[in-house]
């Protein structure tokens, strides 16, 4: 007898099973829906007892727990492969931050010793003063501290302005520029150094007005750091040279030295930060291999190139920067240079310098009563104040951070106690940003000087204030 | 329902294992799973039956297939 439902099927064929008899059970997934079935099967028509049917539906549980735990392990195989990447990355991502620490551990270690040399250097030489020395020895002593001072400002202007290229905080004021005039100023910063060495600076440039399109100050820096640079790694007697060749529509600015050269294994790296060339050994350990970095950073914001031409270690180095030439300039962009400050004596002005470094301000202030200023000091801002309530001075330079009142605070409570007031107030500050200059004219300043201060210009501010109090 | 195609083997040997059990219990030479695809029946694990797959119609009636 042939099962009514087992009828059409092509199990019913006697070639295939010769099926008689079919019983299944659903197998219902966890949302009660049907995806399959247990069967069992006979070629005879039989029926199931109750306990059979119990017990298949039992299975059909069972069948559906397997599956379940197999798409759990797979879920679960597919999280462990997919943490396996995540733990992979972070390893890769912890291994590249472990790389940048040590660098900069090595930085700080180079940069300590860096500010170290020319430190001791320094306080060696006051050592010296205090000991009382004939003049000229004293006079050689002065130089030397004059020009460590300035060694170690020129090392922290290049730590700031790597950070601010690092921030994209350097904005170009790019104009079109007389080349010549910028080599010279370069030329004329570097000469005692290259002279103290006894090297021969050679300035090869053509007579003709070569413009580029650049920004002064940063493109004094770039040659002033290449030229540096040469001197540093070129010995005694060696010969360093600019030169200057125009092709097509740019202009080609060669430093070249015959110093200690660049192994062309180093030269990829050479312009990256804090990578200074492994042949050098330790008597030219000095240096932290930011100059090259940063003139590199700087080429690169004038759309510029830069490349290195060494052919090894012994053979010299000859860099060459590539910049855009610019359009014949219009009349004007020659400014004269600025007049020299002359110490002429001004016997009205009141100068009250306020600082709580008083060793910073005391000498400060001897400089400026030499110049014919009368000036007063004062270690903090409370105290400036009394001094103003005293007799109001003509001039106030102010230290921005002070412990207790700060110079804004004193500037602000100035302006407020005394608003008729003609007094100008200065502000000094280690910081330079453009907020740190617009916080000190909201509070009140006239000026924002940078410290260390520029004696000179200084004095160029004062005179011009003075000249201005007098009309 | 195609990812429970792909059954991994320490499954396939539980399930080979219901099988058998069913077998036995209903006392029948043929038992199978078989999972609903979209137009075929898929066996996961059969006794006594050598196929992999089933037209829909096989196992089922007309109108439980077509539903």
């Amino acid at each position: 007898m042939l099962d009514e439902r087992t009828r059409d099927s092509v199990l019913s064929d006697p070639e295939h099973c010769g099926m008689r008899f079919f019983g299944s059970v659903p197998l219902q997934s966890d949302a009660n829906l049907p995806i399959g079935m247990l069967c069992v099967i006979d070629s005879t028509p039989r029926a199931l007892s109750d306990d059979q049917i119990i017990s298949l539906n039992l299975l059909s549980g069972q069948v559906m727990a397997h599956i379940g735990a197999y798409r759990t392990r797979e879920a679960i195989q597919r999280q462990h492969a997919m943490y396996a990447d995540q733990s992979e990355e972070l390893l890769q991502a912890n291994h590249r931050l472990q790389e940048a620490n040590e660098k900069k551990d090595r930085f700080l270690a180079a940069l300590s010793h860096e500010l170290r040399n020319p430190l001791s250097a320094v306080s060696y030489g006051v050592a010296t003063l205090q000991a009382g020395q004939q003049v000229e020895t004293s006079e050689q002593t002065l130089q030397m501290i004059s020009a460590q001072c300035f060694q170690l400002t020129r090392l922290l202007d290049d730590l700031l302005d790597i950070s601010r290229v690092d921030r994209g905080l350097i904005v170009l004021r790019r104009a079109p520029i007389n080349l010549a005039e910028v080599i010279q100023l370069a030329a004329s910063s570097v000469q005692n150094e290259a002279r103290e060495k006894g090297q021969h600076l050679k300035i090869e440039h053509s007579e003709r007005h070569i413009f580029v399109l650049a920004d002064k100050t940063r493109l004094l820096q770039i040659l002033v750091n290449l030229l540096t640079n040469a001197i540093r790694y070129t010995p005694a007697q060696g010969e360093i040279a600019l030169s200057v060749d125009v092709s097509d529509q740019s202009v080609h600015i060669h430093v070249q030295d015959n110093g200690i050269g660049i192994d062309p294994a180093d030269q990829l790296s050479i312009f990256s930060e804090f990578s200074q060339g492994n042949n050098m050994g330790d008597s030219h350990s000095d240096g932290l291999g930011l100059g090259l970095s940063l003139v590199a950073e700087l080429v690169r914001l004038h759309h510029g190139e830069i490349e290195l031409d060494s052919k090894g270690v012994g053979m010299g180095s000859k860099f060459t920067v590539k910049l855009p030439m610019a359009a014949t300039p219009s009349i004007g962009n020659c400014a004269p240079i600025a007049a020299e400050a002359e110490p002429t004596p001004s016997p009205m002005l009141n100068i009250l310098l306020v600082d709580d470094n008083y060793d910073s301000i005391k000498p400060l202030g001897k400089l400026l009563e030499r110049r014919g200023y009368k000036c007063q000091l004062s270690v903090s801002g409370e105290q400036a104040l009394e001094a103003c309530a005293e007799t109001i001075p003509d001039v106030v330079l102010v230290d921005i951070s002070m412990p207790g009142m700060s110079g804004h605070e004193f500037a602000r409570t100035f302006r407020q106690r005394y608003p008729d007031a003609r007094t100008h107030l200065y502000a000094m500050s280690g910081h330079s940003q453009p907020s740190d200059r617009q916080q000190s004219t909201d509070a009140g300043f006239e000026h924002h000087l940078v410290k260390p201060l520029e004696i000179k210009s200084l004095l160029l501010l004062l005179r011009s204030t003075r000249d201005q109090s007098s009309l | 329902m195609n990812a429970l195609n792909r059954v991994d083997p320490d499954a396939e040997a539980n399930l080979y294992q219901v099988v058998d059990l069913a077998a036995i219990i209903c006392q029948t030479p043929i038992a199978i799973i078989c999972l609903v695809d979209s137009e075929r029946l898929v066996l996961i694990a059969s006794k006594g039956i050598d196929i992999t797959e089933l037209p829909l119609t096989a196992l089922m009636h007309p109108q439980l297939a077509s539903g």
